[in-house]
């Protein structure tokens, strides 16, 4: 079987399966503009994402790698996020920052599947929650002003979905 | 956590287009509580282009309480206004829902609506709720030349309601306006040259002068009252480069005639409550429609002798 060979931002290298790497579409565009071949004793340098992720990024690709490509849907509607498989689901029974550095390397990677899961699963950590509630799950600042939360708060009222 | 730089909060980590992914996954109310947590997330949900998926809403007040009916006070007016008047949002998508009990003070609330937002508005939805507010809905027509974005304009009633029909209903003007819908007994007069799509009566696509302005570009037009009195050359030519119509009711010989002698560019007619025709003979006007390539005709009558 094909493999190349991919290098984290902490210098460990992977072997990996082609077919398996080019889930990642910055992946497949690299060998193909950079006429990296199969084989080539040459790592991929990745310098935005470290060991410890790549390694579960390629765990969720291994185990993905027959799925069919995802089709692109309409951006503007409101998405389902309670069709997370229970293997997804173990997978991403992670500690926040490796949830969000797994999100950053899916965006970086380009892997559309694992982006989709993990954006699901901080969706369905937003959901149904107080602003407050939100800022306690997320360590996120308050930054309004009393009276611009106010504001908000009020404009809000009339505003509704298209 | 090496990708989160030291003293940022997780808020902060994810790139605005990953964000805004996770945005969409989530209700209405969520985003509401979402764009409430800081800054960043409330600016990204309501100044990017994601402020498409909303709508501003001008209503009165029934919604939040509880469906009892609550009277269109001075308070709840000035509550209103001050919370447009202090907006930022450049909402695209606007709806106003016009009742009576919203008659009081609802010029001022518009005025300020209009100084603030209404320059990014794309599309402006109104709904009629009752009767005898035409001069709220005028007061909302006149300031449509001022909305240099606006592509789709759509007025409905909510009920069969009566307006003055003995006024010389008003001109609107639009330099953008692309869709035009009226399901309304209100009536107004175009002069829109970027039309393209149009539904509703006949009457209001008569031209407002002696010489027809032109509609170079509408195409399709669905007309949906039987109000073929307002069938004249003047309409007829506004009609010539019109492609598809549909006709919501029952087509008699005048009209029948006229688009079949002015409507050249037209490619489908749709007749979906069928054709009467007092002399049967004029069916043969139909060949004057050379590009015709569908006609859907639900039944044909003609007058027995």
């Amino acid at each position: 079987m094909p493999t190349i060979k991919l290098q984290s931002s902490d210098g460990e290298i992977f072997d990996t399966d082609v077919q398996i790497a080019k889930c990642s579409g910055t992946i497949k565009t690299m060998l193909e503009d950079l006429g990296m071949d199969e084989g080539d004793d040459e790592a991929v340098p990745l310098p935005n994402v470290n060991s410890a992720i790549l390694r579960k990024v390629l765990q969720w690709a291994t185990y993905h790698k027959d799925d069919p490509i995802p089709v692109e849907d309409d951006d503007s509607k409101e998405k389902r996020t309670d069709d997370i498989s229970s293997w997804d689901a173990d997978f991403l029974k992670v500690d926040q920052g490796t949830l969000f550095e797994l999100i950053l390397a899916a965006n970086y990677l380009d892997i559309k599947g694992l982006l989709d899961v993990t954006c699901k699963t901080v969706a369905n950590m937003i959901k149904g929650k107080t602003p407050e509630e939100i800022r306690k799950t997320f360590n996120i600042k308050n930054d309004f002003t009393p009276s611009e939360e106010e504001q908000v708060r009020k404009e809000n009222e009339w505003c509704e979905e298209k | 956590m090496a990708l989160i730089a030291g003293g940022e909060h997780l808020g902060n980590a994810l790139p605005d287009k990953v964000l805004c992914q996770i945005f969409n996954r989530l209700d209405l109310n969520s985003l509401k509580s979402a764009s409430l947590t800081c800054r960043r997330w409330h600016n990204l949900v309501f100044f990017s282009e994601y402020v498409d998926r909303f709508r501003l809403r001008i209503d009165s007040l029934y919604r939040w309480l509880h469906f009892e009916r609550a009277e269109w006070s001075e308070r709840k007016c000035q509550r209103l206004r001050h919370s447009v008047a202090h907006s930022e949002r450049c909402y695209r998508h606007v709806r106003v829902i016009i009742g009576e009990d919203m008659m009081e003070g609802f010029q001022s609330v518009w005025d300020s609506l209009v100084a603030n937002v209404i320059t990014n508005v794309l599309s402006l939805e109104l709904s009629i709720r009752e009767g005898s507010v035409t001069s709220a809905v005028d007061a909302v027509i006149v300031t449509i030349s001022r909305m240099p974005k606006l592509r789709s304009l759509s007025l409905e009633d909510c009920a069969d309601l009566h307006f003055d029909g003995e006024r010389f209903p008003p001109i609107v003007r639009s330099k953008s306006i692309e869709h035009l819908k009226m399901h309304t007994n209100y009536r107004l007069m175009v002069d829109m040259p970027k039309l393209l799509s149009f539904d509703g009566p006949l009457c209001v696509l008569c031209p407002p002068y002696k010489s027809p302005l032109v509609l170079p570009k509408l195409q399709s037009v669905t007309l949906r009252e039987n109000d073929d009195w307002f069938f004249g050359p003047p309409v007829m030519a506004r009609l010539m480069h019109v492609e598809v119509m549909r006709l919501k009711y029952r087509v008699k010989d005048l009209l029948f005639i006229g688009i079949c002698g002015e409507c050249s560019a037209l490619k489908e007619l749709y007749l979906d409550s069928g054709l009467f025709l007092a002399a049967p003979g004029n069916i043969k006007h139909l060949s004057q429609l050379v590009r015709l390539r569908r006609l859907t005709l639900m039944s044909i009558e003609t007058k027995r002798n």
